[in-house]
């Protein structure tokens, strides 16, 4: 069973958190799909779990560089050409309030 | 041995002549297949010339003009990477990925990039903002995903060879429909670097080809320690060597299991089939012997809780002002939010606020951190397997290829044709898919699975069963 109910105002958080606006429409529809996913995923209730948590199979995950300073890539113009509007070195977006 | 034949060819005639046999094909059938999104005939072709001359000096490299084809969520510098999304419909890479850059430094020729599933979030090929692929057997029938261009590239005679991503299938899938070989890396053998990853902890980059040859080429060529990926580790890249050297009665010395939980559920054709090939490798010699994998059925929600949380938290950098489309809004939040409303399609809105979701402080505990908890349980399951096997083998896929438009609506339906392929990437072993027959005039592919770091003995567990389907 799903314990956690799936209402329109957590719908309306989990849209403003992703940052992803949705219509009336669309929030009706994920809510329902949502629901009916969760409710088939809740069989991993059966399965008897340790503690650990398997974030990765690797174990070299973290692995850190020599604290000296990165040289900079070495094509910084063509990175610079994808941005949508710029101002000298700066991207423009709008007012943050 | 099909690529090996090739090479031989490509040394003796011409790489340009090839090459344009290659953009022949593509230009009488890819309107209808789509298996490509950007072409780079002029830049191949520029390429074709100067491989030539090294092979008239001899001093060309191990992919000798063979013609390859990449997967669009993998950085090919100064070409357009979209990842078949709206979001990057202009977005020009500006460096390449490892995998790429290692293609060229070996005379691959790299003829376009390939379509697939928006940011690889599908099953079939149809989810792309660049229209479906088609599978080249039957126009009819979906590709498999989320590498549809590039299994379908390969079927279809446009490339030699391509390099797809699997996360939970995307490489094995396609090449069952397409009936082509697929082969998805043990986690961290290939460089991830300019790959735009759907899953970062499941992803990676892998080959296509027409046989097990031409996959340890590749393999060979792509695999190994990179810097700028922290998780690689180092290849002994002489997975060819392994291929060429593997003689018909190395197969003696095969322990290879099978799971009845790989068959359960299977349409009945393709259960048959596979089960008629374990009976050949049987009767030349393999040891084979049933075992189980209990927690299997738990596969399907463990993968996805991790993939929606992943693949949620990677796609909060495409917010438009850094690239990629972008609406505009009166502040910040409603510019992002507006952007990504008018850029993502279904699938990937569904997936992004799904993670969202069950990554939500008061939700965590009973999906997201759960999930990790039982990712442990699938990858015990196959230690103790690896522990007294060396291959584990089963179908690829549960069906047979389905009409295009058919599962589109329903994603539990699209979720569970990943039931065999998901868990190889939640224990980040490596796993292979192979073409052994045909039904209803569509291509059966068989899976063989090795443990972690264990590519030469799935190498030869493939050519083994290419050998036992008659291949050369």
């Amino acid at each position: 069973m799903v314990e956690t109910i799936i209402n329109d105002s957590v719908i309306e958080r989990v849209s403003e958190i992703a940052r992803l606006k949705l219509s009336d429409k669309e929030k009706e529809k994920f809510r329902e799909e949502f629901e009916r996913i969760l409710e088939e995923f809740s069989i991993i209730d059966e399965i008897k779990v340790g503690e650990k948590e398997l974030y990765y199979v690797v174990e070299n995950v973290n692995v850190l560089r020599k604290d000296s300073e990165p040289k900079p890539f070495n094509n910084i113009n063509r990175i610079r050409s994808n941005f949508n509007k710029i101002e000298d070195d700066f991207i423009v977006v709008p007012r943050n309030l | 041995m099909f690529t090996r034949d090739l090479i031989e060819d490509l040394l003796s005639k011409s790489v340009e002549e090839h090459l344009h046999k290659k953009i022949e094909e593509i230009e009488k059938r890819n309107k209808e297949i789509n298996a490509f999104i950007t072409l780079g005939t002029e830049e191949a072709e520029k390429s074709s010339k100067e491989i030539q001359k090294k092979i008239n000096n001899g001093t060309q490299g191990k992919l000798s003009g063979l013609v390859v084809s990449i997967k669009d969520n993998i950085a090919v510098y100064n070409t357009r990477m979209t990842c078949g999304s709206k979001v990057l419909e202009n977005y020009i890479a500006p460096y390449d990925a490892t995998v790429t850059n290692l293609i060229k430094k070996e005379d691959g020729i790299i003829i376009g990039k390939c379509n697939m599933d928006e940011f690889a979030c599908g099953s079939d090929g149809t989810s792309s903002y660049f229209g479906p692929t088609k599978n080249p057997r039957n126009i009819d029938y979906v590709p498999g995903g989320s590498s549809s261009g590039s299994a379908a590239s390969v079927a279809a005679d446009f490339s030699d060879l391509s390099i797809g991503s699997d996360t939970g299938g995307s490489i094995r899938c396609p090449a069952s429909f397409c009936g082509v070989y697929g082969f998805k890396p043990s986690y961290g053998l290939v460089s991830r670097y300019g790959l735009s990853d759907m899953a970062m902890s499941l992803e990676g980059p892998g080959p296509f080809a027409k046989d097990t040859y031409g996959i340890a080429l590749l393999l060979d060529v792509i695999s190994g320690k990179d810097p700028r990926d922290t998780v690689t580790v180092q290849s002994n890249n002489s997975y060819l060597k392994t291929v060429e050297n593997f003689k018909d009665g190395d197969i003696k010395n095969m322990k290879i299991a099978y799971a009845k939980e790989f068959f359960e559920g299977v349409d009945e054709n393709i259960k048959n089939m596979i089960l008629d090939k374990i009976g050949m490798l049987e009767s030349q010699g393999a040891r084979i012997e049933e075992v189980s994998l209990p927690n299997i059925k738990y596969s399907i929600p463990i993968y996805y809780l991790v993939v929606f949380s992943e693949f949620s938290s990677a796609m909060s950098k495409f917010d438009g002002f850094k690239y990629g489309h972008y609406a505009g809004g009166q502040d910040i939040v409603e510019a992002v939010s507006n952007t990504r409303e008018t850029s993502m399609g279904t699938e990937v809105k569904r997936r992004v606020l799904l993670g969202t979701f069950i990554t939500m402080e008061e939700f965590k505990g009973r999906w997201y951190t759960k999930a990790l908890k039982a990712r442990s349980a699938i990858k015990e399951d196959f230690k103790r397997i690896f522990n007294s096997y060396d291959l584990l083998i089963g179908p690829t896929m549960p069906t047979l290829p389905w009409k295009i438009g058919e599962r589109i609506s329903d994603p539990l339906a699209m979720y569970s044709s990943d039931i065999l392929t998901v868990s190889a990437n939640l224990a980040g072993i490596c796993a292979s898919s192979q073409p052994v027959g045909e039904v209803k005039g569509l291509p059966v592919g068989l899976q063989l699975h090795a443990d972690s770091l264990s590519e030469s003995k799935l190498l030869k567990g493939m050519r083994a069963v290419e050998i036992a389907c008659g291949g050369m």
